[in-house]
């Protein structure tokens, strides 16, 4: 039991850094970045890449990889997203173009790197630490602690701030916030940034926790959205307790009928708030057709 | 002369605004109503509860004697009421004349079945139809346009559209959302007396408009709306005169 | 010769299943990431009937249809109350789910496994077992599954979809009940499909789930787009471009699994292109606009 509930926090502290993350993005651009999948895949390959092939220290390596992968988000903005959105694209074919960047990133990686399962060597197997009666590995730590850093960093902080204004003006009224001399494309860079660089970070604790695949970030993105979708409003409480719900039933169908069922328990929950409760958790009941 | 539609004591609020007030009104048989009165009065949600698109959250419409106040909006249109809308909605990819031909009524080609098993059935109404539409942009003077994409249309002559639209539905009761707003007055014209003549077709119509001249030529009767109320009722002229509209003007 | 046909074949399978998502994203401008699910299902009901029932080529495909239209009507639902990017990622949920049934429910669909040996599809009495026969079959449903999309097209009823796909609330306000619309469309669609998938079943003799993800759906939806939405004719180009170019990578003698990576980085690669350049495609007419959205 209280190994389950240690699962479901690991897990849900993942989908919540995940969730934040996109929900960032999406916020403040509108619009589905589906190729975020692959900047957290390239978080952990890119470790890989600077401590097994340029050999350099773990700590570096990490760093360089968190940078690289926040860099990759930004030039995805950049290049693609910027661009288009200044020839007026719509948000359905910036959804289309995310997951053309999806397909080649990902392939990218699978060419470079190889299909198989890789893990990051040089880092001693952490050890499990026993906790409450459940085992925990030093890295399931960090990423627990990382994400609750991140909570209140982004309630405290972000939100707070001059640059978490700017982001919530863009998001609530792009429009007016150009009027009113907000930096648009700035701001849409540093939400990209921002967004990249959490999901780097975790991408990488996935890879030190039970290792990499090329396609590993699709899953991962896909329980951050379905969280940020059951939260509602894409803040940090939303998407916090829609983690914890998600992972609490995900967990408990895997320990009841398999983890096999785990992926289908998530989407199925996705599909029941989307059908009978599209606002979320703490949405605000959506208004009928403006007409 | 019998009332056609009958709205009695409609609520609609939006995040806390009212945007009906208990407001009631009927339109009888033949008869042009003007709905008139500043920004926001509420008069397009008073459209938009007529044409289904909006539940009130109380009070009630009839038309021709049915409860139609949950009835949805393609519902209403197949039962004889059609509408404008304010911001010009049209499906502009497509030829002028296919957006005459969308809006008739009862195609059998538009049923799935019949495009496989009675192709014959909806080609023949296809082609009654196009005859009628092609009559109707002709009256209106569109007729040279009828393949044109309507996107190519001037602004003017898609409001023109959009009202040969409602015609080509056949409806009875047509609710025009600011027909001549920013148009040319050659155009605002010709608008005007399409509307002019539809009571002796046996149309009966509401329209909204901000242009007063218009409301005064055209209109048999005028309803002034405020903040979701009716402030005053009766003729062009009475309205014009009531001290209650004068006052909300200077407001 | 034998390669020639096996390219042929391909196509026009593919021209297929994009016909039938053309239909429901390029007509109707409802966006699917669900198209390999039902075309998935059609595969497996098929298998499944030849292998276990034993029961002729014309009952599978028949029940194959039948049943992915069913499916068809389940995702279409949700699109009445659904709105856009959301039904986008609705359609994905139902596309993850319908994968995990077929891999995980090893005892009835065989699991990752699959499911081997589909035999030869025998029609009155002629069992099709070369190639050139085959290529037969498939060119008669294709030319089958466009004439089924051209008259809906061309009908009244297809004027209705193109409305939809521009603008729901006129298309409303002009007397049309578009849930209906909607539904039927996407129940047509998923019974085109399934079709397909019935082709691909006995063509290959072997199905698995690896057939049937979320990036085949991207690829059936690429095909859609590159080649042209809302045109009739741009599944057929899409089908073309996008099934040839990969295999032209065959004759620069590259490793199998880097060729599959690089197949895929070129689809992916054209549909970022298009969008940014030439979101209408190569043919098409449709340029997914932004659409009203229901706020």
């Amino acid at each position: 039991m209280e190994q389950l509930i240690a699962n479901i926090l690991f897990s849900a502290s993942t989908i919540f850094l995940v969730g934040i993350s996109f929900s960032m993005i999406f916020t403040t651009a509108r619009f589905f970045h589906f190729a975020h999948a692959a900047v957290i895949t390239s978080g952990a390959y890119g470790c890989f890449a600077f401590s097994q092939w340029l050999t350099l220290p773990m700590f570096v390596s990490v760093a360089l990889a968190i940078a690289a992968g926040t860099g990759l988000g930004w030039c995805l903005e950049l290049a693609v997203y910027r661009p288009m959105r200044r020839n007026g694209a719509s948000p359905l074919i910036l959804l289309l173009a995310s997951l053309g960047l999806y397909i080649v990133l990902q392939n990218g990686i699978s060419m470079l790197f190889g299909d198989d399962t890789k893990v990051i060597s040089g880092s001693a197997v952490a050890p499990s630490i026993s906790i409450l009666g459940a085992r925990i590995t030093g890295i399931q730590l960090a990423v627990m602690g990382f994400a609750v850093a991140v909570f209140f960093a982004k309630v405290f902080l972000v939100d707070r701030t001059r640059v978490g204004l700017a982001l919530r003006a863009v998001a609530d009224s792009p429009e007016l916030a150009k009027v009113s001399g907000i930096e648009f494309d700035r701001t849409m860079g540093i939400a990209f940034c921002f967004g990249s660089f959490l999901a780097s970070t975790v991408g990488l604790s996935r890879a030190f926790d039970v290792g990499m695949t090329p396609t590993m970030g699709l899953p991962m993105l896909l329980l951050g959205v379905v969280a940020v979708v059951l939260g509602g409003n894409g803040k940090a409480l939303g998407v916090a307790i829609a983690s914890v719900l998600l992972a609490s039933f995900q967990q408990i169908a895997g320990w009841q009928f398999g983890t096999r069922w785990e992926e289908t328990t998530a989407f199925l929950l996705l599909l029941g708030f989307l059908l009978w409760r599209p606002q979320g958790i703490l949405g605000k009941p959506l208004r009928k057709a403006e007409v | 002369m019998s009332v056609v539609l009958d709205a009695k004591g409609l609520e609609k609020n939006f995040d806390g605004v009212r945007a009906l007030a208990d407001f009631s009104c009927s339109v009888r048989h033949g008869e042009i109503l003007g709905l008139i009165g500043p920004n926001g009065a509420g008069k397009t949600t008073f459209f938009n509860v007529a044409s289904g698109f909006l539940a009130p959250e109380s009070g009630t419409i009839t038309f021709k004697g049915s409860d139609i106040t949950r009835t949805p909006p393609h519902r209403i249109t197949n039962l004889g009421i059609s509408r404008t809308f304010q911001n010009l909605r049209l499906v502009r990819q497509i030829s002028v004349l296919d957006n005459v031909l969308l809006s008739f009524q009862q195609q059998p080609g538009e049923k799935l079945r019949n495009v496989f098993f009675d192709w014959r059935r909806s080609q023949k109404r296809e082609h009654e139809n196009r005859k009628v539409a092609l009559t109707l942009l002709d009256e209106t003077g569109l007729a040279q346009k009828a393949d044109d994409p309507a996107e190519e249309l001037s602004y003017g002559q898609q409001k023109l559209l959009s009202l040969v639209c409602c015609l080509a539905a056949k409806s009875d009761v047509l609710l025009l959302d600011e027909p001549v707003a920013g148009i040319a007055p050659e155009m605002t014209e010709r608008i005007l007396g399409t509307i002019r003549g539809l009571p002796t077709k046996g149309k009966t119509v509401i329209l909204i408009e901000h242009n007063l001249d218009a409301v005064m030529q055209v209109c048999d009767r005028v309803i002034f709306m405020d903040a979701g109320a009716k402030v005053s009722e009766g003729t062009p002229e009475e309205v014009r005169n009531d001290p209650n509209v004068i006052e909300t003007y200077i407001d | 010769m034998e390669y020639l046909l096996h390219i042929l074949i391909l196509i026009g399978i593919y021209t297929m299943v994009s016909v039938s998502l053309n239909l429901i994203a390029g007509y109707t401008g409802l966006i699917s990431i669900a198209h390999a699910a039902f075309y998935g299902v059609g595969a497996y009901v098929a298998a499944i009937m030849a292998l276990k029932l034993q029961s002729p080529f014309l009952a599978n495909i028949i029940c194959a249809v039948l049943l992915s239209s069913l499916l068809g009507a389940l995702v279409g639902i949700p699109s009445l109350r659904i709105r856009d990017d959301y039904f986008v990622i609705a359609t994905f949920a139902f596309q993850v789910i319908t994968f995990s049934i077929l891999n995980n429910w090893v005892s009835f669909t065989g699991g990752p496994m699959g499911l081997p040996g589909i035999p030869q599809p025998t029609i009155l009495e002629l069992e099709i077992s070369s190639h050139l026969g085959f290529l037969v079959l498939v060119g008669m449903m294709c030319a089958l599954t466009l004439w089924i999309s051209s008259r809906i097209v061309r009908s009244p009823f297809g004027r209705v979809l193109k409305a939809i796909r521009e603008d729901e609330v006129f298309t409303q306000a002009a007397g049309k009940n578009i849930a209906g619309y909607k539904v039927l469309v996407f129940v047509i669609g998923a019974g085109m499909a399934a079709a397909a998938g019935v082709m691909y079943a006995y063509y290959i003799s072997f199905i698995d789930p690896t057939s049937f993800t979320v990036m085949e759906s991207i690829f059936i939806l690429s095909i859609v787009i590159i080649g042209g939405a809302g045109n009739l004719w741009g599944p057929v180009a899409g089908a073309v471009v996008l099934v040839l170019l990969p295999e032209l990578l065959r004759f620069i003698g590259l490793p199998s699994s880097v060729a599959a990576n690089l197949r895929q980085m070129i689809y992916g690669g054209l549909l970022v292109t298009f969008m940014m350049w030439r979101p209408k495609g190569l043919l098409g007419e449709y340029a997914f606009h932004a659409r009203e959205v229901k706020k």
